[in-house]
Formats: C-alpha cells, structure tokens, sequence
C-alpha cells in the first residue's frame, strides 16, 4: 500500500491511470496545473492501482492524496 | 632523563581520550574517534594541537577525581587542500563530550584565532550535551561560543560537522555557522531531545525523527549537506573548503582559483534544444546547470530542502561562483518563503566571502494563496530583494525560459543589482503571463463577446505575442543581450572576467533593515 500525494496546490488536469492498472515506477499517473506548470506526477514505485482519489478539474492542497497503490 | 619520560607518558595518556573501551564503543557506533577524524581530515602531518593539557577546575560531585583528557575538545590547526584550517573536534569518549567550562574556553578560543588569522574554522559536533556538574560556568560558556562565532561570522568561513549529538542551547552552535553538514546515522541536532519533549509538552517522538536528517535536511532547512558517515563527511567538508576564500579579504578569494578543464568560451550545442520552449513543460534545471559550469562539477548546497530553487557553488574559468537557478521541475520553481529563506542565506553568504553569482531564471512568480500567504511569502520574500540589492559581488543572469511578476525583480533582475542580465531567445519576461493580463484588461470585453471563450483566446494570444517575449526587456535595456543557449557559457565567462574588480562604494549605514 502507497499513498501518492500531491507535491504542490493546484487543479488536477489529466488522470493517466483507471482502478486495476498495473504501474511501474516512474510511470506518470496524472498531471497537476499550478502558477503556469503542468507537473507530472510520477508513480515512486510498481504497484497496482486500487483507488483513484481525484477527479479531472479537482483542486487539491499540497499533501492531499490523489492515488492508492497496492 | 625521568623528566622526558614523564612528558612523554603525559602526552600519550591525554592522546588516549576516554581510554579504549570508550573508544570501542564510538566505532562499533560507526564513527571515527576525534583524533581519527583530525588524521583524516587534516594534509598528513599538518596538524598542531593548542591547549593538549588544559584542564576543568571543578570540584562539585567528585569531578576534582576525574580525569577528562583534553577536556573533551580538541582544538588546533593545519592544513587542508593545502591551506590553513582551524578546528575544534568534540570527543564523545571523553565524559560524552560534554561541554563544560574549559572546554568552552578552548571551543571559543579556537573560533577567535581563527577570526584573528583570518583561516576558516570547522566544528566537529559529538557531546552529549552541557556539563551540569559545573553549574553557571557551563552556561557561561554557550555565551562566549555564541559570541566567538557570531563576531567571527562574515570575516571567516565557519562549518559544523554533525557527527554526533548536539542537543539543547549547544545547538545554536552548528546552526550558526555558515554550513551544517550532518551524518545520515550519527549526527543528530535540536533544542531539547525526545524525553524533555516528552515531560515538558507530552508529545512521544523519537530521537532520529525529531532530530534527524529528514528534520533538519528537508523540514527545518537546518542542514545543508547531509552526509552518509564520518569520512564522507569530512572528504565534502574539505570539498567546500576548496571552493571557500580563507576570510573576506577581497584578495583571498584568488587563493580558491584553480586551472579547470573546459574552455571557458566553449559553445555548447545540445543548450539550443534542450529546454522545452513551452513554458508549461518541466525538465530538471541541473542537467543545465552541470553542462554551462567548469568540468560538470557542482557541489550543492541544501539539496533536500525547498527543492523549488537550486543553490550550490562551481566553478567558471577556475573561478568560484555561486548559483542560484530556479528548478521547473519541483513545485513549478516558483519561490514560496523556504525558497526564498534558502536563497537569501545562500546569496549573503556570497556576498560577504567575495563570490559572485550566476542566477538562472525559469520562475512564474512567487506562490501565491492562503497557505504562502500566512506563513509570510511577503517577508521571506523580502529577504530575497534585501540579499541581492545589498550585494556587492558580481552578479549575472540569465533567464532560460521564463521571469514573471514580482519573482523577476526577486531572483535579481538588472534593476535589483545584475550587472549583467541575458536571455535565451525563448524567454518570457513580463510582468504577468498572458492569460492573467488579458482576463483582467479584457473582462468587460470578454464576458460580453458573443463567443466569450474565443475572445479570450484572441486576446490572451495578443498579448503573448505582443509582451511574452525577451525583446520588450531589451528594447528597454532591462536586458543586456538576446543570447543563443549554446553561448551561455561564453557569456558568463566573458562577465565574470570584466567584473573581477568591480568595486562598489557606498555611503555608510550600520546595515539594512532586512526583514527578519
């Protein structure tokens, strides 16, 4: 189990992966917008995917959680 | 004859520390002893000890029976990279290192000499803690430390190895000093350890988590450079040495030059496609960093913390310098109050050691919202504009991608101090993206268009075209050149050389009111 939390404020603007999908490290999960970035947010190990916690157009607050690995 | 002998046994006796079961006990720690960490440390042979017998003259709970060889601190200089280096190394062996009333005066006496010489002084942290048998003189003490080395700091270097504990008031040693550097196992720095803690507030800590390097290297911002154990710790202090002058003489700066490999004026082909031109596109500004500088050398300095800016020194043409760059790649490199604290500390210090600076902008502005603003991005961010303005080093920059808002001004513009200000022809340099500007001059327009959406696209585009640019800056000579990426290195260079005298004079003042 892993919770993957946003590194920084800002609007979620892609989601790359669904429920089930098996990741690899390094591989990109979604995208965060903020002060003129798209940041990808990279998965910092292999896993699958068991929760989704944000949706396209959320806002999000450093820290929050946006992926459950297991 | 008797009377060499006595000398000799003397000496040998002192030089054992706290005897070899103690000593066992510090290597199956994993460290080095004190005197182990001097051999490493110092050019072979280099080393001279100052004050090997000075002793406590406490009476107070049987102390008058104890013998603590050295007083627990062993102080002396010698000489490393070739140049003279003064010391003081805290011997855990010996009664824990605590710091007692001689054993601050030798700890203070050494950072005066060295303030008097005009040599940097290095700190080896490992006590545990003050020595309470000796009352008021033990805190005593921590106030002629304290002092030492705050009217020491700014004449010459100071570093603080964390190699073991240094926990309560003591603390303020290392954290005063210019450079923190702490072992990853072993070092361990805070106002009051997990037990006082757990008394006093209740709170349950651990030591490693409460005084750390995840504390101190990425929260607090306390530590600069954390370190695996006692040899690398050492090996990276002497690495910082050689790129630090012996004092703030203007003239010991040269001492720090060295003949590098690269040619100074070398174009460097792969700069021209490397950067994204989109501007909300990262990448990782030290793979920048390491192609413009001397020989991809780069010795970073808080790596952990505020990862949002880079700080760290290198070389051009032999020279050091200090970088400040933004990292796209981390928190968008906008400038929140860590970073712009990280990058105040760091250009002062450069400031006052005769370094010049090289600073690369790919910065939208400074964090913006609630959070930012409640932890006070207005003052940290202050201390940023203090630092740059106040300084009189070289100072150059180039903005690779993007210079935003107030951050433009805040990371040293031409009219915050740059002597010289180049940008790379994708370079945006304005005073807000295109999307604020236009949203806000065209709001009346926009929401009554018949095709709001497309208007607002219309005019965002206008004004990108129109200001999102480097060529309104120059036009006005806020930049001095339109420079091609693969000459950045040439330019830097040829600036640094024109600037090597530069002299600025100014009329006297006790010192600005930077926003603490």
């Amino acid at each position: 189990m892993a919770t993957i939390n946003s590194s920084m404020p800002g609007k979620v603007t892609e989601i790359k992966i669904k429920v089930g999908d098996t990741v690899t490290k390094g591989q990109e999960l979604c995208t965060i917008e903020a002060m003129k970035m798209q940041m990808p947010v990279a998965s910092p190990q292999d896993g699958t995917v068991s929760e989704i916690k944000v949706a396209i157009g959320q806002s999000v607050k450093k820290g929050d959680p946006l992926v459950e690995l297991n | 004859m008797a009377i060499l002998e006595e000398y000799k046994q003397r000496r040998d006796k002192i030089k054992q520390m706290g005897g070899p079961k103690a000593v066992d006990k510090q290597h199956a720690r994993g460290s080095m002893t004190a005197r182990e960490r001097i051999d490493y440390f110092f050019d072979p042979g280099t080393f001279t000890e100052i004050g090997l017998y000075v002793k406590h003259r406490t009476t107070a709970f049987g102390l008058d029976q104890k013998e603590i060889p050295a007083e627990g601190v062993i102080t002396g200089f010698g000489k490393v990279n070739g140049r003279q280096v003064m010391v003081a190394v805290e011997d855990y062996t010996t009664m824990a290192g605590t710091f007692g009333e001689y054993h601050g005066k030798k700890f203070s006496d050494a950072i005066n000499m060295a303030k008097d010489w005009g040599i940097p002084f290095v700190g080896m942290n490992d006590s545990g803690g003050a020595r309470l048998q000796e009352g008021m003189d033990t805190l005593q003490c921590y106030a002629w430390l304290f002092r030492a080395q705050i009217l020491a700091s700014g004449i010459i270097p100071q570093i603080a190895l964390l190699m073991g504990p240094c926990l309560g008031g003591q603390a303020y040693h290392p954290v005063m000093q210019d450079f923190v550097f702490q072992c990853k196992d072993t070092g361990r720095m805070g106002i009051a350890g997990p037990a006082f803690v757990q008394t006093q507030t209740g709170e349950e800590i651990d030591l490693d988590t409460l005084c750390g390097v995840e504390a101190h290297a990425v929260k607090s911002g306390e530590t600069h450079v954390v370190c695996e154990d006692d040899k690398d710790c050492l090996d990276k202090a002497k690495e910082l040495l050689a790129l630090l002058p012996d004092n703030n003489k203007k003239e010991s700066r040269k001492l720090t030059y060295i003949k590098t490999k690269d040619d100074p004026e070398k174009i460097i082909e792969e700069l021209d496609t490397m950067v994204p031109e989109e501007p909300y596109i990262a990448y990782d500004m030290h793979d920048l960093i390491i192609k413009i500088v001397d020989d991809g050398y780069f010795f970073e300095i808080h790596k952990d913390f505020a990862q949002n800016v880079i700080v760290g020194f290198a070389r051009f043409g032999g020279r050091p310098a200090g970088i400040v760059a933004s990292q796209p790649m981390c928190a968008a490199g906008a400038v929140d109050c860590d970073a712009a604290d990280k990058i105040a500390r760091f250009v002062r210090f450069c400031d006052l050691f005769n370094i010049p600076l090289v600073n690369l902008h790919d910065v939208p502005g400074y964090w913006i919202g609630s959070v930012e603003e409640w932890k006070g991005i207005l003052r940290h961010g202050a201390k940023m504009l203090y630092s740059y303005i106040d300084a009189t080093v070289p100072k150059i920059t180039v903005v690779v991608r993007k210079s935003f808002a107030g951050a433009y001004t805040g990371m040293c513009c031409k009219d915050t101090g740059a002597d010289f200000m180049f940008a790379w022809p994708i370079a945006r340099i304005c005073i807000v993206g295109a999307e604020t500007a236009a949203s806000i001059i065209f709001a009346r327009e926009i929401k009554e268009a018949d095709d709001p959406k497309a208007m607002k696209t219309q005019r965002i585009a206008e004004y990108r075209e129109l200001f999102e640019n480097p060529y309104c800056a120059a036009e006005r000579g806020f930049v001095d050149d339109v420079i091609m990426p693969s000459e950045t290195r040439k330019h830097i260079n040829r600036a640094l050389d024109a600037l090597e005298n530069k002299t600025v004079v100014r009329p006297w003042r006790k010192f600005s009111n930077i926003n603490l």
